[in-house]
């Protein structure tokens, strides 16, 4: 893969162009990462790609190695890995939740403590998540507990 | 603080809490039946003079070991997919088991005093339900507070702006 960059001082924005002779999934992948960067999420369902804006999904999982998110109604797969995404997503208040799954702070409706120490999460759509007692200590440092 | 190190902290704060909490207890009974402790246990060969050292620590050895049951069946790093009833029922199973291997080890009553394995059964039961309630009254409170605060979050956040 050649990697070519034109720097020009009269452009406005950032300009990415992609040679290629077809799409294959790594140019998907590529595009997938840079579409993050722009704070947008590119998945898939029935066998269609969309583009959606980041803020509005709820949270993030894997399951078999797969990773999906998941939005009031729908849920999309994507090709990326959780790790990569958390880290693009701190920028919108995705924080991790437990170890397969990022959730979106912003589309949380209420926190409940949970006896053994966890958080039951309940979403905007009303899925409840459980966030285990590692990350708990990031969530209420966000929430201001002392 | 990391998540070892206040777990670490925890564990310790969770041991000297029961520990207060059993001596306590103690002490009570003590200052109940006054001499006649002594004949009621070995746990109070002091009788009115108050608890052995002993008899400290031993009750401390035995919330190092309750609380490590508790940390070990409700951690994140064993038994991630036991039901947290199953967790319960074995947790309540091994305390109850080393207690009774402490109650034989240490000779705290003899094992034919019906009246001591009553005490014992009782006193096991009332804590039970006792620490039960006591979590169930935190927990509730505990979240009423989240709720407030992340109220407080989205409010400074400008408003639920992600909700439809």
């Amino acid at each position: 893969m050649k990697i070519h960059i034109n720097e020009d001082a009269s452009l406005n924005e950032m300009e990415i162009t992609i040679n290629c002779n077809r799409i294959n999934t790594e140019v998907e992948s590529i595009i997938s990462k840079l579409r993050v960067m722009d704070l947008k999420l590119t998945g898939k369902r029935n066998n269609q790609t969309y583009i959606l804006d980041a803020a509005k999904v709820l949270y993030i999982d894997t399951v078999d190695k797969k990773t999906f998110f998941y939005t009031k109604q729908e849920v999309y797969e994507t090709d990326l890995r959780l790790y990569e995404l958390e880290e693009q997503l701190k920028a919108l208040d995705f924080i991790r939740s437990n170890k397969s799954c990022i959730i979106n702070f912003n589309q949380i409706h209420s926190i409940k403590a949970d006896i053994d120490g966890k958080l039951l999460v309940t979403m905007n759509n009303n899925e409840k998540l459980f966030v285990s007692r590692q990350y708990a200590l990031e969530v209420k440092r966000k929430l201001g507990v002392r | 603080m990391d998540y070892r190190k206040q777990t670490k902290y925890n564990f310790i704060a969770q041991v000297l809490m029961l520990f207060a909490v059993d001596v306590i207890f103690l002490i009570i009974i003590s200052a109940f039946f006054g001499e006649g402790a002594k004949h009621i246990s070995k746990l109070y060969v002091l009788g009115s003079k108050g608890l052995s050292t002993l008899t400290l620590l031993q009750f401390l050895l035995s919330s190092v070991v309750v609380i490590f049951f508790k940390t070990l069946f409700f951690s994140d790093r064993y038994f991630k997919k036991m039901l947290a009833l199953w967790r319960t029922i074995l947790m309540l199973f091994f305390i109850l088991s080393s207690m009774i291997v402490f109650i034989i080890v240490f000779d705290w009553f003899p094992l034919n005093n019906a009246q001591g394995w009553a005490g014992f059964i009782i006193c096991f039961v009332v804590g039970f339900f006792g620490s039960i309630s006591f979590m169930i009254i935190k927990t509730k409170i505990a979240s009423k507070k989240y709720d407030q605060l992340l109220l407080n979050y989205k409010n400074q956040r400008g408003g639920n702006e992600n909700e439809e």
